[in-house]
């Protein structure tokens, strides 16, 4: 804390992913980026398994509550084969991924199909709906989280992203930052605020549920 | 101390990145505020409880390959449409796979096994051959035609689903994979779905098909013991 009291900026002390091992997976992710874009099918997979995960982290923040998950991370691995030779700069793999995601989200958005799924940004478990289950059952934890995920479409898109990435693999913020075009810093006050956010929405919708 | 500036410090805290000032900073709050020890625990429930159902909600991203053959086949729209079948396909297998295995076990038709894997075929005529069988076309064009005159069988569909493509051996070829498709008509009493009870275990629940007639909404019904 600063003697104005301010905060100091975060430093080097993110304990889950330090520098080294950040480096390390930065210059494989980097060598897999230059394989696959002149061609090595073997290190276009390794790249896509990587980064798939954050990437549908990334669908799920843009996407249409309607359009099945699946199916758009699809159309992006698709496009991802079809694409990946037109990516200039290695370093900005990750960037270019998210754009390729955005893309194919708001893509959707605009064909409008409905999909025979029905999935929303709390993911889809078909079977709970038919599920008997008490009445006055107090809510599971994984309840609590999948509506707090549908609580997170209700934030403003500059925080949504960087919160999802944090949740969905446990990106450093210095990932986050790579993947936005953010510095850390930024990163850093945009997941406070979003976690702020979400739980004022948490506790509003609890208030209105008890009334 | 500004909302901002305690939400960094908290979110520090939940992602293990408070330094030991930052700490001595929350302890001072919470000295002075103890909502601000009740606001880092609901932080850290919450946001446990969002990694948690973020990690099971994407699980199954994990599944999502690029297949070869979308690589091989720079032909791009060829690839997409073969990469849609095949994600029909496995949205279709799913529900048939589940639908099968109800039906097997409610209807207790003897003739089906209990992983609905087949309704018999002989149900079909297939067990009766007319004729002479010289290959598995010739069963099958059997099959269809006992089954139409059954009323078991409605159509093939002409549209096959391709699963995979690949070279032959000495690259004269591909050899595919695919679905073939045929439509077929049953009369059952009831659906079920296969549930879970209050501790887990697998439990049927019976379900009502909706249709223009019928009510929209399917209701849990405990199933028989």
């Amino acid at each position: 804390m600063r003697p104005d009291g301010g905060i100091t900026p975060e430093g080097s002390g993110d304990s889950s992913h330090p520098a080294g091992p950040w480096s390390l997976d930065q210059a494989a992710s980097e060598l897999e980026t230059r394989g696959a874009v002149a061609g090595d099918q073997e290190a276009l997979k390794e790249l896509w398994r990587r980064h798939r995960r954050w990437v549908a982290a990334i669908l799920l923040a843009h996407k249409p509550r309607w359009v099945d998950l699946d199916d758009l991370l699809q159309e992006v691995a698709v496009a991802v084969v079809r694409k990946i030779g037109e990516l200039r700069d290695p370093k900005s793999v990750r960037p270019w991924l998210r754009t390729v995601a955005i893309n194919a989200a708001h893509a959707a958005g605009r064909s409008g199909a409905r999909r025979s799924r029905d999935v929303s940004l709390a993911g889809e478990d078909h079977g709970e709906v038919m599920r008997p289950r008490r009445a006055n059952a107090e809510p599971s934890g994984l309840d609590e989280g999948r509506r707090l995920m549908e609580l997170a479409a209700q934030l403003p898109d500059g925080y949504r992203e960087p919160l999802l990435l944090k949740a969905v693999q446990n990106l450093s913020y210095r990932e986050i930052g790579s993947i936005l075009g953010l510095p850390e810093t930024t990163i850093e006050t945009r997941i406070a605020r979003g976690r702020r956010m979400l739980r004022e929405l948490a506790q509003q919708a609890h208030v209105e549920a008890a009334d | 101390m500004a909302e901002t500036e305690l939400d960094i410090l908290i979110t520090r805290a939940i992602d293990g990145r408070a330094s030991a000032t930052d700490w001595a900073e929350i302890e001072r709050l919470g000295e002075r505020d103890p909502g601000v020890w009740r606001e880092l625990a609901t932080a850290q429930r919450d946001d446990a409880s969002l990694r948690r159902a973020m990690s099971l909600s994407l699980a199954r991203v994990d599944s999502v390959e690029l297949a070869d053959a979308v690589y091989t086949h720079e032909a791009t729209h060829a690839a997409h449409t073969m990469s849609r079948r095949t994600r029909a396909v496995a949205t279709w297998a799913g529900w048939a796979a589940a639908a099968a295995v109800g039906l097997a076990f409610f209807t207790q038709q003897p003739r089906g096994d209990a992983t609905g894997r087949s309704m018999n075929p002989a149900t079909a005529g297939v067990g009766a051959p007319q004729g002479q069988i010289e290959s598995a076309a010739d069963m099958l064009a059997r099959y269809l035609d006992q089954g139409r005159q059954e009323g078991k069988v409605i159509q093939e569909v002409p549209e096959k689903w391709l699963l995979s493509a690949e070279p032959t051996g000495d690259g004269s070829k591909q050899q595919v994979i695919y679905l073939r498709l045929i439509m077929e008509r049953a009369e059952v009493p009831e659906f079920y779905t296969f549930s879970q009870d209050e501790w887990g275990n697998p439990a049927p629940a019976r379900i009502q098909i909706q249709t223009p007639q019928a009510s929209p909404v399917s209701k849990p019904v405990r199933p028989p013991v």
